[in-house]
């Protein structure tokens, strides 16, 4: 898996490829607390190009979330296709963080 | 057909275990692209679990074997970890954000069937899964 950043002011939208499990989630984590160090406010996850995650690849997600609300800011997840809208769709992600067709509606 | 291999319990082997798969299920023309990740992400949970939670030394084998019959396709995998019980695991309530948990619900909802057996003085830990071909 590999992970491309851009920054849009405050907006970090971060687009992950691949396949995200517990064997390479450390690439995400270097991400994660790289954000996290940064003045970002909103965090997009780009999945449109992740074939699959694993559980380890959630919690990583979840983290991401709490941390980013423990200092006012959000993440929310756009574009998810495939294998992972099912996997999203089963564990009822959409309770938890904001899911959005697009990048340009995620930072409305 | 029937396959047989094993791993040693660490996450480096997690590419070998979903490369041996991956051969499997094309050698046996078996199941859609979507089945396919899903077999992989029950194996990779219950892999996992074993790694993270089993405390097991990484030189420590879990061992699989595969059998392919005109109906199923069954995986039975043999570890020496701590032993669990996977039926006592309440599914996630996602609304409380939570970090980990998440492993063997996905098993038990994605596979048709999941077995385990915890392991005793001569046995180890067996682990069955079935998928319908």
């Amino acid at each position: 898996m590999y992970v491309r950043n851009k920054r849009l002011d405050d907006v970090e939208v971060l687009s992950l490829f691949g396949v995200i499990n517990a064997e390479n989630i450390g690439v995400f984590h270097e991400h994660i607390e790289r954000v996290l160090d940064d003045d970002v406010r909103l965090v997009v996850l780009d999945l449109e190009k992740l074939e699959e995650i694993d559980s380890t690849g959630i919690g990583g997600i979840i983290s991401l979330l709490k941390r980013m609300r423990q200092k006012d800011g959000d993440v929310r997840i756009v574009r998810i296709r495939g294998a992972v809208k099912k996997l999203f769709e089963l564990l009822r992600i959409d309770r938890g963080i904001d899911i959005y067709e697009s990048v340009e509606e995620a930072v409305k | 057909m029937e396959y047989t291999f094993q791993l040693q319990a660490k996450l480096t082997e997690l590419s070998t275990l979903r490369d041996q798969f991956e051969m499997i299920f094309e050698k046996e023309a078996l199941f859609n692209d979507l089945t396919r990740k899903n077999i992989l992400l029950a194996l990779t949970e219950l892999f996992v679990n074993v790694v993270k939670h089993g405390d097991v030394p990484e030189t420590s084998s879990v061992q699989y074997e595969i059998h392919r019959s005109r109906d199923e396709l069954e995986i039975v995998m043999r570890d020496w970890g701590n032993s669990y019980d996977p039926f006592s695991v309440p599914p996630p309530d996602i609304s409380l954000l939570p970090e980990s948990g998440y492993g063997v619900y996905l098993v038990r909802s994605l596979m048709d069937s999941f077995d385990y057996y915890p392991k005793t003085a001569v046995q180890p830990n067996t682990t069955r899964i079935t998928k319908q071909a």
